[in-house]
């Protein structure tokens, strides 16, 4: 069978805090235990619509927000996901697709987000992602 | 467009227990564990949806952890919007194995916190499975 969609086997809601919004910001991924040592194959943004609130209690990005905001990724030290559009990670915003990805062993504290306009987004609200991954092993 | 085969399904009831009912037993940031459910047990589970209880805050404030028999997480914090037939326009698919319904929880997560009594039905998950042998075991 052919499909578009990942299949999920496991899957972790990871957040971003994005502080002072300010332009041209870059925001890094802070390490998480949970994603040290895996291989993503799919990669959700939500958005307030989807998640209203975050567990550290910020408010998340709006939709619109979402388009202010650019995802890089880094395996080790390459940036192979660079400047992705979040906006597009969001399901809702493209018929419910989930991006999928070729199995990347990412680098969270070397990934980072770009704000590219200060437009819709305000102060210390967060990005939620899902990320779709298996577990590689040690 | 993705077609789930509903060879069998299941759906559990997300509700809040206890018997006091003059009272609030769940509060925002409490983890609220789920019943037994045996018929996954060994199995595996492809699809997975989410009815919202009357009367509780909107699905964007739920989110479901599911664990396996060992405790490790298979899904950590999933939006239970995205199991909502309509608002993705089509439903994740999972390859989900060894689910333990009662290492498995239920939060809500909100800036401020809300408190439902006893019997609060929040919500009702339905797990699909490829298994079936024409009996419901």
């Amino acid at each position: 069978m052919i499909t578009t969609q990942p299949i999920a086997k496991r899957t972790y809601l990871f957040e971003v805090q994005l502080g002072t919004i300010a332009l041209q910001k870059k925001v890094n991924l802070v390490w998480n235990s949970e994603l040290d040592n895996i291989a993503m194959y799919g990669l959700v943004a939500t958005s307030a619509t989807q998640t209203a609130a975050s567990p550290s209690a910020n408010a998340v990005v709006s939709n619109a927000g979402l388009a202010s905001l650019l995802l890089t990724l880094s395996v080790g030290d390459d940036e192979q996901i660079y400047n992705y559009p979040i906006y597009n990670l969001n399901p809702a915003n493209v018929s419910g697709m989930i991006q999928m990805f070729d199995n990347k062993k990412v680098n969270i504290p070397k990934s980072y987000i770009t704000i590219i306009s200060i437009s819709n987004l305000n102060n210390n609200e967060s990005v939620m992602f899902n990320f779709i991954f298996e577990r590689l092993a040690k | 467009m993705n077609v789930l085969i509903n060879k069998r399904s299941q759906t559990l009831d997300v509700i809040t227990q206890g018997d006091d009912t003059g009272s609030q037993i769940y509060y925002t940031g409490m983890r609220l564990y789920f019943n037994p459910l045996p018929f996954i047990s060994n199995k595996t589970v492809n699809g997975l949806i989410w009815e919202q209880g009357p009367f509780t805050n909107g699905p964007e404030y739920w989110y479901i952890t599911l664990k396996n028999t060992k405790n490790q997480n298979l899904l950590y914090r999933y939006p239970v919007s995205y199991l909502i037939t309509g608002t993705t326009e089509r439903l994740p698919l999972f390859l989900l194995e060894n689910i333990d319904t009662q290492k498995s929880y239920a939060e809500e997560i909100k800036a401020t916190a809300s408190g439902y009594p006893p019997n609060t039905l929040i919500g009702r998950l339905t797990f699909l499975t490829n298994y079936g042998n024409g009996n419901n075991s």
